[in-house]
């Protein structure tokens, strides 16, 4: 192993929170990005992108004045404040009013992309990251948010991500709770504190503000109401009418998974508190090995396309890609493919073959650096592949890489078995 | 039920601490062997982890550690994505602002840039900003109440016992920044899929208070 000294070199080094990925990452994660295409397409979601700067008023309307202070600010050309987008809810919010309009619902989109996040205090710190999610617009009910959760969960399998759970709770619960027992002006301290899950402190500021013991009891017991009986006990500590009606819509969605999602793993879980302010409703959250981060998080954001100037229901989630390829060991790959050399008086015939084999799904590389058989033989098998074979006039060599074997014959009882020998 | 770790700080909490532990049925009193930093607790499966106080907050966040017992300071400083549950009570200190006695008076009224060392950057900047004073943080990891004597800054923001250290080096208190006791704190993830046996733990921690706490 290597160290070096790299003080001084900026010019060296991605930013802090950025990273470089290496093929075979670079692959793995490729490969991930394409699984979860394939099933979100299965669904009938289609992908769409949006640009990766928005306006900096966009995004702070979208997720609220809480989320500025998280962003990664620039400046146009012009002068206006950007910031690369931090989700990619919002953006496609505003893509859904402004471009789309109210014809032809539910929309079912999903997207793949990079986010950015200035000041990212939560786990693993990267600044750029990457999420894959869906977006089911126009569609009020339950059986929206269940389909919704049943396509994370098979999102999940897909990816081979074992030993998961799905923790479902209702922004609407603390909603009510919040709004029966505690003054308006007071609210947003209440919120933070919980925010912060600092339970200690808001112990102490709910007794200072005097909150109905039921209440203040309720919300202390937010961390601990999940499970079977959650349901029940949250009945019991709420008196009020709206917050009843946030719980029967919880155990309405749970009766609607048994059928959406019958062998997921799933449970009620009222402490859950998300990140961003558009939630209206049900919220959900996915947790996977011993990973302390959730790997997947989302929810019912009923008003936010209103923000935008078209009222539409919608529901939606998001996968962090990174934790999740990060979970999975990667497979050794094994040797393919061949390499083709030849002189430049057979360079016609050897790129011929080049071209046959790869329209046959067999990767070839063209020796392009002007180097010897031997050398090239060598990078070659440095680089992962199997066969190398050597074009001449009248006869062609092929070579295992891996063991050594060389045969020579003509050129084509050479290609079937390079074709058969490092194909697919 | 599963095994669970819980991270427990060295230096001055660690007494009080462990001894909870003990308490509450997690660990044997007779397993306190110095020199190791990772101890076996009651149950299979689950351990007793001591880690510095200022790397604490990282185990649990990032879940190597489901529970743990850290000061209010290090919470208050370090902002970590963790649940803070449980006031322990114990390890009551306060983080003061103090400056020379001499200087006491001219440090503050003087208006001008104030240089300050603290172990607390984070939680200095944000008092002083509230105040509306222009400092400059001098991050420390030790022995903050020097700094003055040796002017490398015209006062400090530092953790206060009994008072003592203050004294003997000849700094007064001028304001206090923050309070802090022992806390526990679990990590999102753990609190949910572990949820049995950390409520349980939870649990008997409260009873623990309860029977220890001043009756009525």
């Amino acid at each position: 192993m290597r160290f070096q000294n790299r003080r001084g070199q900026r010019y060296l080094q991605p930013p802090p929170g950025m990273r470089d990925r290496l093929p075979e990452e670079a692959e793995r994660l490729a490969a991930l990005q394409q699984k979860f295409r394939e099933t979100f397409a299965r669904w009938g979601y289609r992908e769409v992108t949006t640009p990766t700067l928005e306006y900096l008023e966009t995004i702070i309307r979208g997720a609220g004045q809480g989320v500025e202070e998280r962003l990664f600010k620039l400046v146009g050309i012009e002068g206006e404040l950007l910031a690369l987008r931090p989700e990619m809810t919002v953006p496609i919010a505003r893509l859904v009013a402004t471009r789309l309009g109210a014809e032809a619902l539910p929309y079912r989109l999903c997207y793949i992309a990079s986010i950015f996040r200035g000041k990212e205090t939560r786990g693993d710190r990267l600044r750029e990251s990457t999420q894959a999610g869906v977006e089911l617009v126009g569609a009020p009910g339950i059986d929206a948010d269940a389909e919704v959760v049943a396509l994370a969960v098979e999102a999940m399998q897909e990816a081979g991500v074992e030993g998961f759970e799905i923790g479902i709770g209702h922004v609407g619960f603390l909603r009510e709770l919040l709004a029966d027992g505690i003054e308006e002006g007071d609210q947003a301290e209440i919120k933070d504190l919980l925010y912060r899950q600092d339970f200690v402190g808001l112990r102490e500021r709910l007794q200072e503000l005097d909150v109905d013991q039921g209440i203040s009891e309720a919300i202390l017991r937010l961390p601990a109401m999940r499970g079977t009986q959650a349901l029940e006990e949250a009945r019991r500590l709420c008196p009020t009418e709206p917050a009843r009606a946030a719980l029967e819509e919880l155990q309405d969605l749970l009766e609607a998974l048994q059928d959406y999602c019958p062998r997921g793993r799933i449970q009620v879980d009222l402490g859950i508190i998300r990140d961003f302010d558009y939630y209206t409703g049900v919220v959900f959250e996915g947790y996977a090995g011993n990973l302390g981060y959730p790997i997947l998080g989302g929810g019912r954001y009923d008003h936010l396309l209103d923000r935008f100037g078209l009222p539409l229901p919608a529901t939606g989630f998001a996968l962090e890609v990174d934790r999740i390829l990060g979970m999975g060991t990667p497979a050794p790959k094994a040797p393919c493919g061949v390499l083709i050399h030849t002189q430049k008086a057979d360079r016609a015939r050897g790129l011929e073959v080049a071209r046959r084999l790869r329209s046959k799904g067999v990767v070839a590389v063209v020796e392009v650096a002007g180097r010897s058989w031997g050398e090239s033989c060598q990078a070659a098998k440095a680089q992962g592949l199997l066969l190398a074979a050597r074009i001449e006039d009248h006869q062609t060599t092929v070579r295992n890489l891996h063991t050594g074997e060389e045969w020579t014959g003509p050129l084509d009882v050479a290609e079937e078995w390079l074709r058969r020998g490092a194909g697919p | 039920m599963n095994g669970i770790t819980i991270a427990i700080p060295s230096g001055r909490l660690f007494p009080q601490a462990f001894s909870l532990l003990h308490q509450v049925g997690f660990v044997a009193p007779d397993i306190q062997d110095p020199r190791r930093l990772l101890l076996p607790a009651r149950l299979p499966g689950s351990q007793v982890l001591i880690a510095k106080p200022v790397d604490l907050l990282v185990y649990v966040e990032h879940g190597a550690a489901d529970v743990g017992i850290i000061g209010k300071d290090m919470l208050l400083e370090q902002e970590r994505d963790v649940y803070e549950l449980l006031d322990l009570g114990f390890g009551a200190c306060r983080g003061v602002f103090a400056v020379p006695r001499e200087r006491a008076d001219e440090v503050w009224a003087s208006g001008g840039l104030i240089r300050i060392a603290t172990k607390y950057p984070r939680i200095a900047e944000e008092f002083f900003w509230k105040q509306g004073r222009a400092v400059e943080i001098i991050e420390m990891h030790g022995s903050v109440e020097l700094a003055p004597r040796v002017g490398l800054a015209d006062g400090i923001v530092d953790l206060v016992m009994t008072g003592q250290t203050l004294r003997a080096n000849g700094l007064v208190e001028v304001a206090e920044v923050f309070q802090s006791t022992a806390r526990v704190v679990v990590n999102r993830v753990s609190l949910r899929t572990r949820s049995p046996s950390i409520q349980a733990l939870m649990d008997r921690i409260g009873e623990v208070l309860q029977r220890s706490s001043p009756g009525p």
